[in-house]
């Protein structure tokens, strides 16, 4: 059997058991309604659509949702997954703080550190207002960039 | 003079015979009007200067009259009338002669009956006229006894003529009878003699009572309706007729027996008729309503059919001016032709094999159409025995890409040229030979069974792969690797590589999962996601 190198513009599409939606991505071994009739679900309706109907941006994969003719994001879950970001995030910048206040390390400011927290504490109560007041998934990724 | 108001008497006599004397010479001179002296009044006298009786009033000589009547007159020598000459009365000139002039003078000279004899004039009955006669142009549309003109028989053309070079009759034209030669044109009612006839409304499928209206193939008739009879016990009954309350009649353009020799028509309705052509097979010689008449069925719905029967097939009559499209296959016993549309009356197939054929060897025609002992080829073929060989070569069997898989049927086998091995469908799937998906001599229980490298980040795209068919992307680090050939069973090992952080896991025979992680164990896509099977 030879490895096959040759790939397809063509993806094909379904609602998986989540609500989210799958994407085939076919080698080419086969023919592309083979692959179809092969690795959907048996009983799950599909679209064959083109590479280009798929979003590039990966962001919110997980909110992405089968549209009338392509692809689309549920902006809800966009925001959800928005704000799963921003809690990461916050916590990360979080961490060094929290160690010094938790630890009490002599000689380290306790109060500088809370302070520090603080302004972590707005700038990301101001992210939290943006992501919610966004309507559009670009709005939620130049709010998050 | 004399004084002849004071005549001198006193002197001597002699003077007054001088006066006498004078008064004879005055009256001598009077006729030439040298003088007016010693004349009385009511003297006449001839003018011979103004051709006048002239008479003296006292003063002066006056005309006695304009003019005068002669009742007769002659004369010796010529006579030249100064004025105007009248002739009145009931007597005209009856025999003046006058010189004739030259048969060429234009003068005014009197034209005697000879001069005019001589300009050889036409006469008004039947005149033979020579050069070039002209006379004035009618009008167009003119239509009285006036001479036509070239000039008005050309404007009369342009004007409403139908030209021999061609043109467009604005009214009917009647022709004066049939057309003797090849060329004539013909009349209506030779058109309708011969082969084309008006349609007829039905047409009999059985001998019927040539009266009355009736139902025919099913078609209500009404009087007048045009009817194809053709299956008169009386043959020489047949021919189209006109429906009657009474007896019918033969149609106008088929009341002959050479309206009907050639002649063809079409029927509009019908349950078996519809739609159908027939053409009279009668030849030239018979009489009609003695001689025998039949029509010809030459085309029908059904034979309108046939293209929608298919570019390809046998075409079978199963019933009377029906066909249908049927096929032959091979039974137990032989060749049968199989009832594909449920039409009864499927044909008969008669081998004609003989006891000298030889027995269990196949019939080809070669080239020159002649029967032999051949090669069968076939595009398909069924069989129900075991087919063996003594031969010592090899059985071909086909072999192509994996896209030209044929619509998979269990027990099929095949070579497979894009995986470069023979595979067979075993009812649900495309597997190596021996069942379990890749029976490569190279692939052993040690050899990978399937790997993919892709890429899960953007638009999510697969570098290489080997057995596997697609890979789906279910969601952010969550991937399924389905493989083209399904392994014996889900008891398998998945490998996985590139980014770290990433976990493959053995789904069912015909697929496995794969997810990859963030540092924090949460789902992420990675760009290079490497996954082999093995077992």
């Amino acid at each position: 059997m030879t490895p096959t190198t040759t790939m397809t513009n063509q993806r094909i599409i379904f609602q998986n058991e989540s609500g989210g939606v799958s994407v085939i991505i076919p080698t080419g071994e086969l023919p592309i309604e083979e692959v179809a009739k092969k690795d959907v679900p048996a009983g799950v309706s599909y679209e064959i659509v083109s590479v280009d109907d798929i979003p590039s941006d990966r962001t919110f994969r997980n909110a992405w949702v089968m549209g009338d003719c392509c692809v689309e994001h549920d902006i809800d879950k966009c925001k959800e997954l928005a704000h799963d970001k921003r809690r990461a995030m916050r916590a990360e910048e979080f961490a060094p703080h929290d160690e010094v206040i938790m630890k009490q390390i002599p000689g380290v400011d306790a109060t500088e550190a809370e302070a520090k927290r603080q302004e972590i504490r707005d700038k990301y109560a101001a992210v939290q207002d943006a992501i919610d007041a966004a309507s559009t998934v670009d709005e939620l990724l130049e709010v998050l960039d | 003079m004399a004084n002849w108001s004071n005549p001198v008497l006193t002197s001597t006599y002699t003077n007054f015979m001088n006066e006498l004397k004078d008064r004879d010479t005055d009256l001598a001179l009077q006729f030439d009007g040298t003088t007016s002296s010693n004349l009385a009044t009511g003297t006449i006298r001839w003018d011979s200067t103004a051709g006048r009786w002239k008479k003296w009033n006292g003063s002066s000589w006056a005309e006695l009259a304009a003019t005068y009547a002669l009742t007769a007159l002659s004369t010796t020598g010529n006579a030249t009338i100064g004025g105007t000459l009248s002739v009145t009365g009931s007597t005209a000139l009856a025999a003046a002669t006058a010189t004739t002039p030259a048969t060429a003078d234009n003068s005014t000279k009197i034209a005697t009956t000879a001069f005019v004899n001589a300009q050889n004039y036409a006469p008004l009955a039947s005149p033979t006229l020579t050069g070039t006669p002209a006379a004035p142009t009618a009008s167009i549309g003119t239509n009285t006894t006036q001479i036509a003109t070239t000039a008005f028989v050309n404007a009369e053309i342009a004007n409403d003529a139908l030209l021999k070079t061609g043109g467009t009759l604005t009214g009917a034209i009647t022709l004066s009878g049939d057309p003797t030669a090849d060329l004539h044109a013909v009349p209506r009612q030779w058109v309708e003699s011969r082969a084309s006839k008006e349609s007829c409304r039905a047409a009999t499928t059985s001998n019927i009572t040539l009266s009355g209206t009736q139902t025919i193939d099913g078609v209500a008739l009404s009087i007048g309706d045009r009817v194809l009879v053709n299956n008169q016990s009386t043959a020489s009954q047949n021919g189209i007729y006109v429906v009657a309350s009474g007896a019918w009649t033969r149609a106008t353009d088929g009341n002959t027996w050479n309206d009907l020799v050639g002649a063809y028509t079409t029927v509009e309705q019908g349950t078996a008729n519809v739609d159908s052509m027939w053409l009279c097979e009668i030849v030239r010689g018979g009489t009609l309503g003695t001689t025998a008449v039949t029509w010809q069925l030459i085309s029908n719905a059904q034979v309108a059919a046939l293209g929608a029967l298919g570019t390809t097939g046998l075409i079978t009559r199963t019933a009377a001016n029906t066909v249908a499209a049927r096929s032959i296959a091979v039974s137990g016993t032989g060749l049968s032709v199989t009832n594909g549309n449920g039409v009864s009356g499927n044909p008969t197939v008669t081998s004609n094999a003989t006891s000298a054929n030889t027995a269990s060897t196949i019939v080809a025609r070669d080239a020159s159409g002649n029967f032999a002992a051949g090669t069968l080829t076939l595009a398909s073929f069924s069989y129900s025995g075991t087919p063996t060989s003594s031969s010592t070569g090899a059985f071909e069997i086909p072999s192509g890409t994996t896209a030209q898989r044929p619509t998979a049927a269990q027990g099929q086998i095949r070579y497979n040229t894009s995986t470069s091995q023979f595979e067979g469908y075993n009812g649900s799937a495309w597997n190596g030979l021996a069942g379990n998906g890749i029976v490569d001599s190279q692939l052993t229980g040690t050899t990978c069974k399937a790997w993919v490298n892709f890429n899960g980040t953007g638009t999510v795209a697969i570098r290489a792969s080997f057995n596997v068919s697609s890979i789906t992307d279910n969601g952010t680090g969550d991937y399924t690797v389905n493989f083209t050939s399904a392994l014996a069973d889900a008891n398998y090992t998945v490998v996985n590589g590139g980014d770290l952080l990433a976990n493959a896991i053995p789904s069912t025979a015909n697929q496995a999962f794969v997810y990859t992680y963030a540092s924090n164990f949460t789902s992420q896509d990675k760009g290079i996601v490497q996954v082999a099977i093995f077992r």
